[in-house]
């Protein structure tokens, strides 16, 4: 078997490895903080307890994302605002609450109305993508008004895809409006919480696993908005088309990945 | 020779406070320190932490680091250090099998070309013959030969000398063989 060595070199390239996080990113902007802190400069968590470094803010360079886990939430009563500070956004239109509530699975009223895709289109003015593996949803709802409305796609649990903590759902996929590029942002994250920047075929992501969050994109009025998962599951957040599309499964994040590379535009509407 | 010197040249400017340039270097080792936490943590979440933490490490030693030397077997020693004290339990091991088990589970719902599903079985035949390796004999296959780390940087993740990475992945390869002799007969 002369070429056993030259197989086990190839696993390398295998995608059985977990997504390499965004280290350099990450290591500078701590290097960075640092140094202004060494200097003197005020800085948001100077005055707190030290909390290892991926719970703290990292830069993640063109993807305008803030994750804020309900447990991160829970520690650091004011983390939130401390963000939205950092961001310059105390004045916008961001709703805020004191504390997250536990992601909830949805249900109907969450989701929207229950309606065909043909009308969710002409309601909301955009067709939404699907994930081209797994054929048409089981159900499409929308929610909202305007340049805010949302379309959710519900998929029912199947192999690969398996039922989510007490929903009847495998996958959900949300869409709205908006971008999540432009800027250089931070993003906080929390014990137990994973938090890793992707790309998909080219665009902008973020996938979470392992505790509740939420995040912040731009409508398009330019606008924060605050993004809420529905479930506590593996969340993938990626920009594409001019949409901020959210997918969610009880999956490991390469699957869903893979599912979100499948992404394409809905051919009716 | 050209990597060692762009290294040296990118250390050199680290240590002369040039934080884009460490960022370069971090970019550049990031996925095999992370990949060699992970397979020491047995956690995606935590071998983050900890290269991370292994890389601010290196980059406050970088004052005692010699010029000249090899980079990768310094940081790997400091990752290995790192990954070993916060690994939270005993019972954690590589994660390789699990991962195939669900690229298989992916595979099978959504069948390929019959060449990417050859390949998907040929892969997991070697995972399913690694993972029936005792502990020690995996770690130095895996390291050695997939990670294709030198017997030097086996050693500094392992925590044993080079002659007994030597030993040890000969005996890995060797029982990897007969494994896999026997899953084709």
């Amino acid at each position: 078997m002369p070429d056993l060595e030259a197989r086990l070199r190839a696993l390398a390239d295998e995608p059985i490895w977990p997504e390499t996080p965004d280290l350099a990113g990450a290591v500078t902007a701590a290097l960075a903080e640092r140094r202004a802190a060494a200097a003197g400069a005020p800085t948001r968590r100077s005055s707190r307890r030290r909390v290892p470094l991926r719970r703290r803010a990292v830069a993640l360079a063109a993807v305008l994302l803030v994750a804020i886990p309900t447990a991160g939430a829970a520690a650091f009563p004011s983390a939130r605002d401390d963000v939205l500070e950092w961001l310059g956004l105390r004045h916008t239109e961001v709703r805020r609450t004191p504390t997250l509530p536990p992601a909830q699975p949805p249900g109907s009223a969450d989701l929207g109305e229950r309606t065909t895709l043909e009308d969710a289109v002409r309601r909301t003015g955009f067709r939404p993508l699907l994930p081209a593996r797994l054929g048409d949803p089981d159900a499409v709802h929308v929610a909202g008004r305007g340049a805010a409305s949302r379309i959710t796609l519900v998929y029912a649990p199947r192999p690969g895809l398996p039922t989510v903590r007490g929903v009847r759902a495998g996958l959900l996929v949300t869409q709205v409006r908006g971008r999540i590029d432009g800027q250089l942002l931070r993003k906080i994250a929390a014990p137990g919480t994973g938090v890793t920047q992707v790309r998909i075929d080219g665009h902008p992501g973020v996938v979470f696993t392992g505790a509740d969050h939420v995040y912040l994109y731009l409508d398009p009025a330019g606008q924060f908005v605050e993004g809420r998962p529905f479930l506590a599951g593996t969340t993938l957040v990626l920009e594409r088309d001019g949409s901020v599309v959210r997918l969610e499964a009880a999956v490991d994040p390469q699957d869903l990945r893979r599912i979100a590379e499948t992404l394409q535009l809905s051919p009716r509407g | 020779v050209v990597r060692l010197a762009e290294d040296a040249d990118l250390i050199g400017r680290a240590q002369r406070g040039d934080d884009d340039a460490y960022g370069m270097l971090v970019e550049r080792y990031q996925t095999i320190a992370f990949r060699t936490a992970w397979l020491v943590c047995g956690d995606a979440a935590e071998a983050e932490d900890v290269a991370q933490e292994a890389f601010l490490k290196a980059h406050a030693a970088l004052g005692r680091f010699r010029s000249g030397a090899p980079w990768r077997p310094w940081l790997l020693r400091i990752v290995a250090n790192e990954a070993r004290n916060r690994r939270r339990s005993a019972g954690r091991r590589m994660h390789l099998a699990g991962r195939v088990a669900e690229l298989a589970e992916a595979d099978a719902a959504a069948p390929g070309p019959e060449a990417a599903v050859l390949a998907g079985e040929q892969r997991s035949e070697l995972v399913r013959a690694l993972d029936r390796l005792d502990a020690e004999q995996r770690s130095v296959v895996v390291l050695r030969y997939v990670l294709d780390l030198s017997e030097a940087e086996c050693a500094a993740v392992l925590g044993c000398r080079p002659g007994t990475v030597k030993s040890r992945a000969s005996r890995g390869l060797a029982r990897l063989r007969v494994e896999l002799e026997g899953d084709d007969g």
